[in-house]
């Protein structure tokens, strides 16, 4: 089910009532319970909520394809057998280690062998017989892609892990681990969210709070805003140009390689504004995702702002037990300093294309995570990347001259990167990039029709208004200071934005990762 | 919970009173537009009941460029409406047909263009917006598959101008009587100029196989008998008619199974089929603006051969 679905505005207003009114009364919510003369326990009645999210969040995603329900519930099942063994094991004195990080690499192994058969196999096979000039038709499993499998599957690894290193107790509530897993706001695209953060909210009594509900609604419709109207409509124009980039001008393919770096942030963005906000409603708090990324100063700043659950989930679990930029340096190291430079690039190397890699099995992933691992390189060698860790002007309403550049070089950079990441393959890319290099880039883009480019810039320019003024807010549209009045017609101006501008609805890019 | 639950209340009913409200309103203004296609009868035109012709033609963009009503009317001393419509199959054909005749006093006579593209089911969306102010008429909704229409179109207010910036403002515009369309430009229907030849798309379609290989759907077949019954019923007469197309084209297409099918229909059904596929000056480009389209000049020579035609058969008939 896609959040910009008929069909989802149905669901969510079903799956809203019935969540907080089969709570028993007491809470802060609703008065009216169905279960307010059933004698049962507060205990009880969080199960009951718990399991009526975890079967509204199988319904969600059994909408698309409900075979791949038993995979998720395999995947919960071990991560939740393996954090109690995990548990076990470490609460046992003698070789109780041992056996716990036997547990989790063995729950680490199931988890990521699933990935990889569903995500990389054939990649992996299909890449070997070229290599080799073999043909490897009949090896290929040639199976659909189960939507959302690298969200779950990192965030049940999270699990396994954080119970290993202690910082979260293994839980032997079955169904509150599975709506964990499963809670369908961010089931499909993330936030990845880390165990820690969310499990023990699936294990104390929820409340409503009318201030919570009322900024996820308004984060739900910037959202959709950013979804349908932002990266719907650049999409129309981007697939346009792709699909015959060969025959298009250097301006056409600069403007569409800009748009899309525009439709991937309104695309992946408002899905996890409209995954955070829902999650509002039933009394849980989700983690940023994006924080005003296209505002950042330098690439270093751009990876602390975008897509912040994958790339702390990767600082935490990777980046860090590799040594991060504070390795240990062993007693026998005669040049401690270049030791400790070259550990620093290697572990940036390491994230940057494991991060390039968890995207799909490409090597346009690939080449797009090294491109940035060689922006951000000279920034944590030369120790400035931590040197834009506030919001730009942040005690102003207008950025400097030299922040403008500075926002500008960033923006242009990214829009490079995204177009290896757009490219079927690396050689398109080139061609691409080669494209926009030439004397056409001097002249007036293609577009099919005026109906197709006539409402992008009015929406961009919306889009970045909205977010320039919200900036230090926790989205664009958290204008609950503003006078009713405002508001409601701040809403309006949105809804008929989304109605007049709405693109045909397409899926979410990161459905396919 | 209550305040929450009373402001979501609120929000929506304002959405969906104001929703509605902004489709009524568009809704009329498109419908005031009664040249949304200047070059062809719009549904407002089918729905007007002032169209009232003695003779009707329908069938696709072939049938809206080739007879000119002018010259058959001159003939025939009939009044005569094209209700053809660009780019579609039989299906839609025939649901502008229901509209016309449903509103309209009924024809003496239906001229039924055939050709290698008639006997379709598939339509592709092209004039599609302009059913928009329609949909709640039960002969649209009878048709509602064809364009793709589902009831969330019907039932949901402003769900069919989704995204349709343009459409939302000629509505509105023309809801306070200011009319962005241009001007009607067809003659009863009928609209064509004398532009030069161009060749491109038939090169196109020579090197395509798919596009000369004729393939026709057996509910466009089926659909097109219970029209003839009905207008027989009804006592109206039919005429199949092949209006001229390009040699060069035509003499490639595949048309054998497509016509085996109107000549079993003209028998079964005794309706004469008028073949002006191959006439002399079809090997002239002069008369065409590309393979399948005549322009100006072959639609003035084709209608007065076809009117001269029709009178002699009709004199037959009555001697």
């Amino acid at each position: 089910m896609l959040f910009n679905s008929i069909e989802f505005a149905f669901f969510l207003p079903i799956v809203f009532l019935l969540y907080w009114f089969l709570t028993p009364s007491g809470t802060n919510g609703p008065r009216y319970s169905l279960f307010r003369y059933w004698l049962v326990s507060e205990q009880t009645a969080l199960r009951i909520q718990n399991a009526f999210v975890l079967i509204a969040s199988y319904i969600f995603y059994g909408w698309w394809d409900w075979r791949f329900l038993l995979l998720i519930a395999f995947t919960s099942f071990c991560s939740w057998g393996s954090g109690l063994l995990i548990g076990k094991s470490v609460a046992q004195s003698v070789d109780g280690h041992k056996k716990a990080k036997f547990w989790m690499i063995a729950n680490i192994i199931l988890n990521l062998g699933i990935l990889a058969v569903f995500k990389y196999y054939d990649f992996f096979v299909s890449e070997f017989g070229q290599l080799f000039g073999i043909s490897t038709d009949s090896l290929l499993l040639k199976i659909i892609l189960p939507v959302g499998i690298s969200f779950y599957t990192f965030q049940a690894l999270s699990y396994s892990i954080d119970v290993y290193r202690q910082k979260i107790e293994p839980t032997k509530d079955i169904i509150a681990f599975f709506a964990f897993i499963s809670f369908f706001p961010q089931l499909i695209a993330g936030p990845i969210e880390r165990a820690t953060n969310l499990l023990p909210q699936f294990l104390q009594k929820r409340t409503f709070s009318y201030d919570q509900a009322t900024d996820g609604m308004r984060q739900i419709l910037w959202g959709l805003f950013k979804k349908i109207v932002v990266a719907d409509n650049c999409a129309t124009y981007v697939d346009q140009v792709w699909a015959t980039y060969d025959t298009q001008t250097g301006s056409t393919l600069l403007l569409a390689a800009i748009l899309f770096t525009f439709q991937i942030y309104g695309d992946f963005s408002g899905y996890s504004d409209i995954a955070i906000g829902t999650a509002k409603l039933f009394g849980i708090r989700l983690m940023r995702n994006f924080n005003n990324p296209y505002f950042s100063r330098d690439i270093a700043e751009f990876w602390r702002r975008w897509h912040i659950s994958l790339t702390t989930w990767f600082r935490d679990y990777v980046y860090i037990p590799l040594g991060g930029s504070r390795p240990e340096i062993p007693a026998h190291i005669q040049t401690p300093d270049r030791y400790k430079k070259w550990i620093i690039v290697r572990n940036t190397f390491v994230i940057f294309l494991l991060s390039g890699f968890w995207h799909g099995a490409n090597w346009t992933f690939i080449a797009w995570g090294a491109y940035h691992a060689l922006l951000f390189l000279p920034l944590i060698l030369f120790g400035k990347n931590r040197k834009y860790t506030n919001q730009v002007a942040e005690d102003r309403l207008l950025p400097t001259w030299k922040e403008c550049g500075q926002m500008l070089l960033t923006f242009a950079l990214v829009v490079l990167g995204l177009i290896i990441f757009r490219a079927p393959t690396i050689s398109q890319a080139w061609e691409y990039i080669g494209g926009i290099c030439n004397y056409s880039l001097i002249s007036l883009p293609w577009a099919e029709s005026a109906k197709t480019i006539l409402p992008i810039p009015i929406v961009l320019i919306n889009l970045i208004l909205f977010e320039w003024f919200n900036r230090q807010k926790s989205h664009g549209l958290a204008i609950q200071s503003f006078p009713m009045l405002l508001r409601w017609g701040i809403y309006g101006y949105l809804c008929m934005l989304i109605l007049a501008f709405g693109a045909q609805p397409e899926t979410f890019i990161y459905f396919q990762f | 919970m209550k305040k929450y639950l009373y402001k979501c209340l609120l929000f929506v009913v304002i959405a969906c009173v104001g929703t509605f409200l902004l489709q009524q309103i568009v809704d009329s203004g498109l419908k005031r537009m009664t040249s949304h296609s200047a070059t062809q009868t719009s549904v407002a035109e089918l729905l007007s009941d002032t169209l009232n012709a003695d003779i009707v033609v329908m069938g696709n963009s072939r049938a809206l460029c080739s007879y000119h009503p002018k010259i058959i009317e001159q003939t025939t001393g009939k009044r005569v409406w094209n209700i053809g419509v660009s780019g579609q199959p039989f299906g839609i054909s025939y649901m502008r047909y229901h509209l016309y005749a449903t509103h309209n006093k009924k024809p003496q006579l239906v001229i039924i263009n055939i050709d290698n593209n008639e006997l379709d089911m598939i339509a592709n969306g092209f004039g599609r917006e302009e059913y928009y102010p329609y949909l709640s008429d039960s002969i649209i909704q009878s048709y509602f598959d064809l364009y793709g229409f589902t009831w969330k179109h019907r039932y949901i207010p402003m769900y069919k101008y989704f995204g349709d910036y343009k459409l939302i403002g000629y509505g509105l515009m023309s809801s306070v009587g200011f009319f962005p369309f241009p001007a009607q430009k067809h003659y009863h229907g009928f609209y064509n100029d004398n532009h030069p030849f161009e060749g491109e798309n038939m090169r196109h379609q020579l090197s395509n196989d798919s596009a000369i290989s004729v393939e026709h759907s057996q509910e466009a077949v089926c659909l097109l008998k219970r029209f003839i019954e009905e207008s027989q019923q009804d006592n109206i007469q039919l005429l199949f008619c092949y209006a001229p197309q390009y040699q060069e084209l035509y003499k490639h297409l595949m048309l054998d199974s497509c016509m085996r099918e109107y000549k079993q229909m003209s028998e079964m059904y005794n309706i004469p089929l008028m073949d002006y596929s191959s006439v002399s000056w079809a090997n002239d480009s002069a008369f065409f603006y590309n393979a399948n389209h005549v322009n100006l000049s072959g639609s003035e020579r084709f209608s007065a051969q076809l009117a001269y035609d029709i009178l002699k058969k009709v004199n037959s008939k009555t001697e």
